[in-house]
């Protein structure tokens, strides 16, 4: 996958939501290798938005420009590539140290040091007195040379907008400019389509202030733009201009805690979130930004999280008066279930790992810097989870191609989505929990009980189940004048084969859904009915499966190697939890045995001790075996959704899946 | 009538056949912009092929970040021909993330790749049974 470049950051966390919806179904499908590309920004928001994408991706390499000898190398063996006669050497046509200065001037940019390489040098072939190398002074000479009026007149505009600014101007000297702090350039004809003449990018700009941080090469690239911009109406794409970062050290932000008690505010900085301090209830407080919390990024996520009984507290969207603040909202809207587990150190924007209510929070947007005694202005959006994961819907093709065996589970829908309808206060009864089929009225008439557990979750517009054999999708729409009726729209299926009864109930469930214009709750039950009152569909809300008592089988687990895999066709892999704080199954070859702890969401599991026989089939069970005694003890929260169970450490790694079995 | 005479290749006077300044990323099957004129990254590579290991026949994800122009493709190439040399099947296509992407238009392009990739590595797959019409179930 490739181009997050020209991703803004509200499109990049758009960009997030798919890819955390597809998890199951094609990121974590069995055989298939992906390779995530794009900028620092755009990775990062990608992978990092969703913990449950964030959970399955190895360490983002962060991939640094190659170093100026690399740069070298690289065109050294360019050039012997691309030797004409061999029985001559090759003239580079550029020297080192222009190459060198170029590369400092783009920031480890090659594609825009090629570019400006051949730019430079094209206009320059057979005007040299003889064959040599340009050196720096001479291709920057080709590359932009334009005159002051030209300058001053393309500059004009951008210098009225605060974008570049002009400083003070020295007698003799040519006018010169600097970047006000804006991060980057965006030349149409290259990059973006439609818009007639560049696009500088970045809110508001800083006005009034001047960099002089930006030295040598912010002002070629100052009137590098210019000369882009006049050669604009050429077709000849201009050369992509270097990325200039703000260099600014001292940044803060301004809180405002309405609450009533202290908040502790956060960075996000990748797996691990960095407190940056505490704000007391009903106090004003400003803090710093670290510079590495900023340092070459476009936008930090700052999060606020109450410093005692851990609760978390929503950002709120004020969009109009929040520069330079964040508010922090009143107690009243803090709901009891929002408490983090106890030994989380880290929250990002997230769910908490077990589900229920989650997280933050507000996405600050650094803009321009300012001058050092005015806080950053940020800009405050609230960051509410769109409506609703498909988890494993569409896997129609993929299931035929590779001809994957039925494994219909109901779709984990995301519990952001439960948070989201919750806080709009008007949820419909029907809307949130997983409802399990009890029964379906044929066509003819008849009533049919349920042969194969089908599930049904309606939240947000969106309808996602399970028929007994295949996974369903689709929307709804409800009446805004009776919460009880509602629409239901197209939906669509999986297309696996089961047996004879799944298939007839499937074929049960998919009619009925098409005649439902209401749904009736009473208590723990839900009856889809249609107009005349005929109930098509009946469930029961599905209770979690109890951790004690329940016989689980492994599905996945982690391997060690930052990997979590299935486990392997050929073996089964047991727990079953003792209410006397014994965990006791098979890992495949022999029998483990450990205690365990749990508290509330959090649960810990000491180091299994297990039997000492050796396996020699299916090939790899003793791997398995080690990977996955190994794996438990790293358990500290649990999380149970129905017949599923998930494992993960603290950060939102996975540990284990495991899902409830009848025998 | 003036009779056309091609420009002279200007590169020629630094004895060079073409530009080699070029900003494409280098590919495998690419006689200009051969692979083997890669150079470095020898600790990203080593990463990303030593996780295509460890997963196995399992699944794996992999990120890289990087400013634009700072040779992202051109390492994914790589890692690619490298995949391919250990007996992956791998796909031509860049599979774009857009702005305003559904799952599903990201999922149906994803599927479109893999289904190019399979039938480019599997020549006779369009002739299995299992690949004719009206028998896509099992």
């Amino acid at each position: 996958m490739n181009n997050l470049e020209h991703l803004g950051d509200a499109d990049v966390r758009h960009a997030a939501t798919p890819l955390r919806d597809l998890r199951d179904p094609m990121l974590m499908h069995p055989g298939l290798h992906f390779v995530l590309v794009g900028t620092v920004d755009a990775v990062r928001g990608a992978v990092f938005t969703h913990p449950q994408v964030r959970s399955t991706f190895s360490t983002v390499i962060d991939l640094p420009p190659l170093s100026t000898p690399g740069v070298l190398e690289v065109l050294q063996w360019r050039y012997t590539h691309l030797q004409l006669d061999l029985t001559h050497p090759w003239v580079a046509p550029v020297t080192d140290d222009a190459i060198a200065q170029l590369h400092t001037l783009f920031r480890g940019d090659l594609r825009g040091l090629l570019k400006a390489l051949e730019d430079g040098v094209r206009p320059t072939i057979g005007l040299l007195e003889r064959i040599r190398p340009l050196t720096h002074p001479e291709l920057a000479q080709a590359l932009w040379s334009v005159s002051q009026a030209a300058v001053s007149q393309a500059l004009s505009g951008f210098v009225a907008g605060g974008y570049v600014v002009a400083l003070p101007k020295e007698p003799g000297q040519a006018m010169r400019y600097a970047l006000s702090g804006v991060s980057r350039v965006v030349f149409p004809s290259a990059e973006r389509r439609g818009s007639a003449r560049p696009v500088l990018r970045g809110s508001q700009p800083a006005r009034g202030t001047t960099h002089v941080r930006y030295t040598t090469s912010a002002l070629a690239a100052a009137i590098f733009v210019t000369s882009a911009a006049v050669a604009g109406a050429q077709q000849q794409p201009p050369t992509r201009l270097p990325a200039a970062t703000a260099t600014e050290t001292v940044r803060t932000v301004t809180v405002q805690n309405d609450r009533g008690s202290a908040v502790t505010l956060f960075v996000d900085a990748g797996r691990v979130d960095r407190a940056i301090g505490t704000v007391a209830a009903g106090e004003i407080g400003t803090l710093a930004l670290p510079a590495w919390a900023t340092n070459g990024k476009r936008s930090v996520q700052v999060v606020a999280r109450a410093a005692r009984p851990r609760v978390v507290s929503q950002g709120r969207v004020d969009g109009t008066a929040c520069r330079g603040t964040a508010r922090v909202p009143h107690d009243e809207r803090v709901r009891p279930d929002w408490r983090l587990p106890r030994r989380r150190r880290t929250f990002t924007l997230a769910r908490r790992p077990t589900g229920r209510g989650a997280g933050t929070l507000a996405s600050f947007r650094r803009e321009p810097p300012m001058p050092h005694d005015r806080p950053i202005p940020v800009a405050v959006t609230a960051w509410r989870r769109p409506a609703l994961t498909h988890g494993r819907s569409g896997s129609v093709v993929l299931v035929a191609l590779f001809a994957a065996a039925c494994a219909g589970s109901v779709n984990r829908a995301d519990d952001g989505a439960r948070r989201a309808t919750a806080t709009a206060q008007e949820v419909a009864v029907f809307e949130g929990p997983i409802w399990r089929l009890v029964e379906v009225r044929t066509a003819e008439g008849r009533v049919a009980p349920a042969v194969a557990r089908g599930a049904l979750r309606l939240v947000g517009g969106r309808l996602t189940g399970t028929t007994g054999c295949n996974n369903v999708m689709g929307e709804y729409t409800r009446d805004p004048a009776d919460a009880s009726r509602l629409r239901i729209g197209a939906t669509a299926a999986s297309m696996m084969a089961c047996d004879d009864p799944r298939m007839a109930q499937e074929q049960h469930v998919l009619g009925a859904l098409d005649r439902v214009t209401r749904a009736e709750r009473e208590g723990n039950r839900l009856r889809l009915r249609d107009d005349a009152g005929v109930t098509w569909l009946a469930f029961e809300e599905e209770v979690p499966a109890p951790l004690v008592g329940t016989a689980w089988r492994v599905t996945n687990y982690d391997n060690g190697r930052r990997a979590v895999v299935s486990v392997r066709v050929g073996t089964t892999l047991t727990a079953r939890f003792a209410a006397d704080g014994t965990l006791a199954g098979s890992a495949g070859c022999n029998s483990y045995r450990a205690g365990y702890t749990r508290t509330g969401d959090t649960l810990t599991i000491t180091p299994p001790a297990a039997t000492r026989r050796a396996c020699q089939e299916p090939e790899g069970v003793m791997e398995q075996e080690a990977a996955f005694l190994a794996a438990l003890p790293r358990t500290e929260v649990l999380e149970i959704e129905g017949d599923r169970m998930t494992l993960r450490t603290v950060s939102g790694r996975l540990v284990a899946i495991l899902v409830a079995t009848t025998d | 009538m003036t009779a056309l005479v091609p420009l002279p290749n200007a590169w020629n006077v630094f004895n060079l056949q073409a530009s080699p300044y070029w900003q494409d990323p280098l590919g495998d099957d690419d006689a200009v912009h051969p692979l083997h004129l890669f150079v470095g990254r020898t600790t990203e590579l080593a990463a990303l092929v030593d996780g295509l290991h460890a997963a196995g026949a399992s699944s794996s994800r992999r990120a890289i970040a990087g400013a634009a122009g700072v040779g992202k493709t051109t390492l994914v190439e790589r890692f690619k021909a490298a995949a391919l040399r250990a007996g992956y099947l791998t796909g031509d296509a860049v599979v774009p993330i857009l702005s305003g992407d559904t799952a599903e238009a990201l999922f149906g392009r994803v599927l479109g790749a893999v289904y190019d990739m399979v039938l480019a590595n599997r020549p006779g797959t369009l002739d299995h049974p299992a690949m004719r019409a009206g028998s896509w179930s099992m």
